[in-house]
């Protein structure tokens, strides 16, 4: 081999590997612009199938941050329609083992814990997948720039993701994400979801993007999810957004969930 | 001052002022009240009554109140008004409150103060450590929870770190209702038991891998005895009787990869233990074991072994009068100690389809000792964020002298329609 081709080579090596981990490093950043210490918001999700018959749901959600500053942990209290008023769902992110979900059921009265594998369902009949709600762990899947784009004339990059292994394309039922994320903020307006077969299955934009707390941290107070292969949408608004509150952490246990 | 003038000068005098005064509270109570419920309307192949009613229709009105003025401090109120199409003979109510409490929440200590449903267990649908339910088990809902009817208690919780300590203490007692075939020349009659409070603990654990809990409870047995107490002219009087019971009890909590697992076990001693006659029920240790998965993305699959062991358990064979026997056999089988040992398994399978517009679920119980089984199956389906269609059976089938197989004219099929507001 010459050495012009060799360096060519070892140039071309080189790139590559200089691309996987900005690509890694801008999903990092893309999940931290998000993660404030913690969050109240009242959500309204409305389910639009794709006749343009709409179904309403009202929630009251709260979020904190784990003492290790990047576990977050998720609780939904569904205020209406009357047929589910009080249920409410509690998840607990672990970065280095799987996350804890569960579920309050009014009419039982009782808590129950769900199983990890019940990330890839539907969040509450919405097109939202408990995975999507809890955010997917950078570290499962590998990650590559695929190209610059601007989106609603705010440039972005374009990320595509794969699972690392059968085992997370099987929990999450996702073979492919594409994630566009926001040069300026890191705030992600866009992804597009390829199912476990490697068809269209879903694509979710975020809208309204404010400043979230103090420390550079945004949030979409609009998010969309349209399912692709049924037609059905999902709206999620958020109002009254407020963060760093100093939610009691003693709210994200689910002793707390079973006192209703 | 003539008697017309009184009640107009009490008005202008007292009620007008004390309206002015209370309105701003009153305003602030609506503020902070939550109130929802439902319209129902159903139509039942057969009554849940053992007897030989067909075709009835329901119409019922179920309400619940929820008022929270502070973040520590809430009251909640629930209950139903309801009328069906047939005669019912028994004491059958129209409404009832299932619900009436207080509760406050100071640091780690949580009171909660009136009648409440407390349901414990973690076993799926069978729970022997659930003993302070009240249920009527007649009533006509396609739900099992909206059978169930809180018990008047003060309830009190301490957090005391990763363990939650529960006590309650309930001063009154109130029998379940149950399903007793009315026969010629029988009455029934229900006995006030000698003892009405009752008393139970609980140690929690939860949110960690293992979550578990130990319970104790000390008070009448919700499901009364059968007994021959005296045959006159008029026929047979079987008397029912709620004995006194302490439960030890027990249960645990997992998940592993996808699976959820659980097992909860209730060890029970009657006060008539250890020697009862045929006219009490007997010391007992109950055990379900088990688990569910998503086998699909939309449907779950939910899978137990139960078993049962009686102790000292005798033969109906040794009752020589077959008046005695009878009721004997109805005792055991409503008490579901027929057999020394029993064992059985229990299946649902449940879904979620067209983002929880559909939900269907199906379930057997099935008493391989016995040979007797219930099968049921109901699916739901939201027409819009108000109405909502619900239709199901229950098939119950076994010899008659079984838990499950006397409850065979029991064996419906339903509809139902409801609008929540």
């Amino acid at each position: 081999m010459t050495l012009p081709l060799l360096c060519a080579v070892v140039g071309a090596g080189a790139a590559e590997t200089a691309e996987a981990p900005a690509a890694k490093t801008l999903m990092e950043k893309n999940l931290a612009s998000g993660k404030v210490s913690d969050s109240v918001a009242d959500a309204i999700f409305t389910l639009i199938d794709r006749n343009g018959t709409e179904r309403v749901r009202r929630t009251r959600a709260l979020t904190k941050l784990q003492p290790n500053g990047s576990d977050n942990m998720r609780l939904v209290r569904f205020l209406s329609p009357s047929d589910i008023k009080g249920t409410t769902t509690l998840l607990i992110e672990h970065a280095g083992a799987d996350d804890d979900m569960w579920i309050y059921l009014p009419a039982l009265k009782k808590v129950r814990r769900l199983a990890a594998s019940n990330k890839k369902d539907s969040f509450v009949g919405t097109d939202f997948s408990y995975g999507d709600a809890i955010g997917h762990k950078i570290d499962e899947w590998s990650h590559r720039l695929v190209r610059d784009e601007e989106l609603g004339g705010i440039a972005c990059y374009v990320i595509e993701s794969v699972p690392l292994g059968a085992s997370v394309k099987a929990d999450t039922g996702y073979s492919r994400r594409l994630t566009w994320v926001r040069k300026d903020n890191f705030a992600s307006p866009r992804v597009e979801i390829w199912d476990a077969e490697g068809q269209p299955l879903k694509r979710i934009v975020a809208n309204d993007i404010q400043p979230a707390g103090r420390n550079g941290r945004w949030q979409a107070m609009r998010t969309e999810a349209e399912n692709l292969q049924s037609g059905h949408r999902t709206v999620i608004q958020l109002e009254g957004y407020k963060a760093e509150q100093n939610v009691d952490p003693e709210l994200f246990t689910p002793r707390a969930l079973g006192s209703e | 001052m003539s008697f017309a003038a009184r009640p107009a000068r009490s008005f202008r005098s007292v009620v007008l002022p004390a309206l002015v005064l209370l309105a701003p509270f009153g305003a602030a109570c609506a503020a902070g009240l939550d109130v929802g419920g439902s319209l129902r309307g159903g139509l039942w192949s057969r009554s849940r009554s053992l007897d030989a009613e067909r075709d009835i229709a329901t119409a019922s009105v179920w309400g619940a109140a929820d008022w929270r003025p502070h973040d520590r401090l809430a009251a909640h109120l629930d209950g139903w008004l309801r009328e069906e199409s047939r005669d019912r003979s028994d004491a059958y109510r129209h409404s009832k409150v299932r619900e009436a409490y207080v509760s406050a929440t100071l640091q780690r200590w949580q009171l909660r103060l009136g009648k409440q449903i407390i349901a414990w267990g973690r076993a799926d649908a069978i729970n022997p450590t659930d003993r302070l339910i009240r249920r009527d088990y007649t009533l006509l809902t396609p739900d099992d929870a909206d059978q169930r009817e809180g018990i008047e208690a003060l309830r009190v919780r301490r957090a005391a770190g990763p363990v939650d300590v529960t006590v309650v203490w309930a001063p009154r007692f109130q029998t379940s209702r149950i399903a007793l075939p009315p026969l010629p020349q029988v009455r029934y009659d229900a006995r006030e038991p000698a003892r009405r409070d009752q008393f139970a603990v609980r140690l929690e654990s939860s949110g960690r891998t293992v979550e578990w809990s130990v319970s104790y409870f000390d008070g009448a047995d919700a499901v009364p005895d059968l007994s021959l107490a005296r045959v006159d002219a008029a026929g047979a009087v079987v008397a029912l009787t709620n004995r006194r019971v302490r439960v030890w009890g027990a249960d645990i909590g997992t998940t592993v990869g996808s699976y959820a697992l659980r097992a909860e076990a209730g060890w029970s001693v009657p006060e008539a233990s250890p020697a009862p006659g045929f006219d009490a029920k007997r010391e007992q240790l109950f055990v379900v074991v088990g688990g569910d998965r998503n086998v699909t993305s939309s449907l779950n699959a939910n899978v137990q072994y139960f078993a049962q062991k009686v102790r000292g358990f005798r033969h109906l064979d040794e009752i020589a009068d077959p008046l005695l026997r009878s009721v004997a056999s109805r005792q055991a089988a409503t008490a579901n100690q027929t057999r020394g040992f029993q064992q059985g398994v229990t299946l649902r399978l449940g879904g979620r389809w067209w983002n929880d517009a559909l939900e269907a679920e199906t379930s057997l119980v099935c008493a391989l000792t016995t040979r007797s089984h219930v099968w049921r199956a109901k699916a739901s389906y939201a027409i819009d964020d108000r109405w909502r269609m619900v239709v199901g059976f229950d098939r119950f089938r076994g010899p008659d002298d079984t838990f499950l197989g006397q409850l065979r004219a029991n064996s419906t099929v339903y509809a139902e329609l409801r609008r929540t507001f």
